[in-house]
């Protein structure tokens, strides 16, 4: 790679890599995960970053990259475990908000996984139905069943909480 | 609530992200050239494939296994007995298959993994470290029911397009298909990658294998970088203690086939 890809690279991996780890973490539910997920994606945008920079999109092809990876996390096993030495305290004060956002994290569990990617997506990063459909290598009308699938399964599981009804498409 | 809040509200206890570009720049690097080390592997395992006089049975040229292949129409996921009792003999495999290129550091039998929405288990997974020169190799099998498979892929999985198409947009370095007798296909194909935690995996290779009922068995090969401080990899190495294409391919179809039997009455 050249210098001024390097310097380029290094741009975006600073700029860009603390939005893509909040993106894998949505679809994976867990920060360790999604920052494993992230270092590969970048690794991988590295090896394509010459074809890629030629282009627009080089953080939609990241985004790509990152949820498909966090989508194939799981099936990749006990090597990616990372023990830690003691578990961090909590402060009290937190707790009930803590509590909170386990329940809802556990609510977006309950979500299939393809099915939660698409809820990323659409309504965390904002991407049109059609990307989705390109990210996830579905068609449009998958995204759209995936969507409001997905959103019936998070009202099943947080049935105290009313979402938006337009949502869904 | 719109859903956008419920996702505010789960990442608002993000914790501190700290990542060296210039550790990921090198990473990247090193994928770089231990993809051009693994190349010549594989060129290696075609040329064995000449060699033997192996045919392909299908698409592009693949190395086929030399013995009569099985036939795989299920990997079934009836019950938890049933799934530890076919793990097992996948899990044996694994350390055989293993053996052949190393010493055995660490082996994990079974991993298992709910299903999807907290069902019963329709992922497991085992998987073996071996000695590999300066380094660690890893053999993992993750195996998967049908509904795993759906969740995961959805509908862009297809017999024909396989995780070749799925993985469109970060190509897939020599990705092979190969149709099994009984409606079975065999993809082959590799991944850079690297991971944090215990170090970077600059290469993953795999070999995918899709039951006739659309449950999956994934063989993966990695290497991970030795623990001594300042140890790197030595691609040279990896020659004759890796698993290629074919050696992958065999073991997925035994694994499969041993999952299989291992699950009749």
């Amino acid at each position: 790679m050249r210098r001024t890809d390097q310097a380029e690279f290094e741009a975006f991996v600073s700029a860009r890599s603390p939005a893509l780890r909040r993106t894998a973490f949505l679809v994976c539910g867990d920060w360790h995960q999604a920052e494993d997920v992230v270092q590969n994606a970048l690794t991988k945008l590295y090896l394509a970053w010459g074809r890629v920079e030629r282009r627009d999109g080089v953080d939609a092809y990241a985004r790509q990259i990152v949820v498909r990876c966090a989508l194939d996390e799981r099936r990749r096993g006990w090597r990616r475990e990372r023990p830690v030495d003691a578990v961090p305290d909590r402060a009290t004060a937190a707790a009930d908000e803590s509590g909170d956002r386990e329940a809802l994290l556990a609510a977006l569990a309950a979500v299939p996984r393809r099915q939660r990617a698409v809820l990323v997506l659409r309504y965390w990063d904002d991407v049109s139905v059609a990307e989705t459909g390109r990210v996830l290598g579905i068609s449009e009308g998958s995204v759209k069943s995936a969507a409001s699938r997905g959103l019936d399964n998070l009202r099943r599981a947080l049935p105290e909480l009313t979402f938006d009804s337009r949502e869904g498409g | 609530m719109e859903t956008r809040d419920l996702f505010e509200r789960l990442i608002a206890d993000e914790p501190p992200f700290v990542l060296s570009t210039s550790a990921v720049r090198a990473r990247g690097e090193r994928a770089a050239r231990l993809r051009l080390a693994y190349r010549g592997l594989a060129v290696a395992a075609v040329a064995a494939v000449v060699v033997t006089g192996v045919v392909h049975v299908h698409g592009p040229r693949h190395p086929q296994p030399a013995a009569p292949l099985p036939t795989i129409s299920a990997l079934p996921f009836s019950s938890p007995a049933q799934i530890a009792a076919s793990n097992s003999k996948v899990y044996a495999l694994l350390r055989a298959g293993a053996a052949k290129y190393g010493s055995l550091i660490k082996g994990v039998p079974l991993e298992e993994q709910g299903g999807v929405g907290g069902g019963p288990a329709t992922l497991v997974s085992a998987s073996v470290q071996y000695t590999l020169g300066r380094n660690s190799g890893f053999l993992s099998v993750v195996t998967s029911a049908p509904a795993e498979y759906a969740s995961s892929y959805g509908s862009s999985f297809t017999p024909a397009a396989g995780p070749c198409a799925y993985q469109g947009g970060a190509k897939l370095a020599q990705c092979r298909r190969t149709l099994l007798p009984g409606g079975a296909v065999l993809w082959t194909y590799s991944q850079s990658a690297a991971a944090g935690g215990g170090g970077p995996v600059p290469i993953e290779r795999f070999a995918l294998l899709r039951a006739a009922d659309d449950s999956v068995l994934t063989l993966s090969f990695s290497v991970q970088s030795g623990s001594a401080p300042g140890a790197s990899l030595s691609y040279r190495s990896l020659s004759g203690a890796a698993p290629g294409d074919i050696e992958l391919g065999q073991l997925a179809v035994a694994a499969a086939a041993a999952w299989q039997n291992a699950a009749k009455p």
